[in-house]
């Protein structure tokens, strides 16, 4: 028995990456990719080995205070809230470091979240999480979709401290137990709500 | 692809390098992700009893020790046919899961994978269908 394991045995995920690490850090692991083909995003070995170190460390320093982390204990489940992109695949990199059980929810569409909040919602309640982790671009999202569904009670978001982790290494924007309904600015968000329809 | 972000972390057992791409066109590539995890999921079983470590296994220093039967993470259904429910998949289960996807691609060091439509396209050559 022993000796199939050590045969055949793939690696786990962190022991392959720490592998690889060692031997072509500088090689690139991931390229995101633009419609016309060319890269838009682009992470090394390293660079995913130091950046999930980075958001993990984060993801387990005690709460509270500036500088504070999230106060995840191992086993803990964490909503991964993101469109299609190379942070999605860091944070879950960093879920699996830090001994966090990912979680990984559609982001609900802005544009129809009276639907697609029954879905959320109910796995957010279903996996006991109490932390999302979201990118910029959707934190803004949301924040815009709150802007327009102010006025009715037809898509309440669970609570949940939501964490937008793209701003690494100066991480982090925490908003503590609140739904995202504070006031944005119209403007600054639009651009970026629009980046999201068009991506989705 | 969105669902199945743990599945593109194959490249990360072979030190080879992918490309993600995702357009108006990007649903096609689902099909693809789709057929690797229920192939996956039959092989859940299998890699649970033949693969997995007694002990826990300390992956890299500074990180949580975890072991190969902690849960890695919650894959839920759709909701399409009823409430939906979280699978559970440990780490030896992501693990082979990427091993399949790797045996299945005839996948190494030097291939550089990028999908269009419903092909994938290697520098070694080989390509594959996803339907």
């Amino acid at each position: 028995m022993a000796s199939v394991e050590s045969a055949s045995s793939p690696k786990l995920l962190l022991e392959a990456l720490a592998y690889w690490v060692e031997k072509q850090p500088d090689k690139v692991l991931f390229n995101y990719l633009k419609d016309d083909g060319t890269p838009l995003a682009s992470m090394t070995y390293a660079a995913v080995e130091l950046k999930s170190r980075a958001l993990a460390a984060h993801l387990v320093a005690p709460s509270g205070g500036s500088g504070g982390g999230l106060g995840c204990v191992k086993g803990d489940r964490v909503l991964l809230v993101f469109e299609p992109s190379l942070t999605y695949i860091l944070a879950f990199v960093a879920c699996v470091r830090a001994g966090l059980v990912a979680v990984p929810v559609f982001p609900p569409d802005p544009r129809k979240l009276k639907k697609d909040m029954y879905m959320f919602a109910t796995i957010a309640g279903d996996c006991g999480a109490k932390i999302a982790l979201t990118s910029t671009t959707y934190d803004s999202a949301t924040k815009m979709a709150a802007l327009k569904h102010l006025f009715s009670n037809d898509a309440k978001w669970p609570v949940l401290t939501w964490c937008a982790v793209d701003t690494l290494p100066a991480i982090v924007q925490v908003k503590s137990n609140e739904s995202p309904k504070e006031l944005g600015s119209y403007s600054t968000h639009a651009p970026l709500l629009y980046l999201y329809l068009s991506i989705c | 692809m969105l669902y199945c972000c743990p599945l593109l972390l194959f490249g990360v057992e072979i030190g080879s390098t992918l490309s993600p791409y995702h357009s108006a066109l990007g649903d096609e590539l689902v099909p693809i992700f789709v057929f690797f995890f229920f192939f996956s999921f039959l092989q859940a079983d299998k890699a649970l009893k033949l693969r997995v470590p007694g002990s826990a296994v300390p992956v890299v220093a500074s990180s949580t020790p975890v072991a190969a039967t902690d849960l890695a993470f919650l894959q839920y259904t759709s909701g399409s046919t009823s409430e939906p429910k979280g699978v559970m998949i440990s780490h030896a289960n992501l693990a082979h899961n990427l091993a399949c996807i790797i045996d299945e691609l005839g996948a190494g060091t030097d291939t550089v994978r990028r999908e269009r439509g419903k092909k994938i396209i290697s520098e070694r050559g080989g390509f594959y269908s996803g339907s």
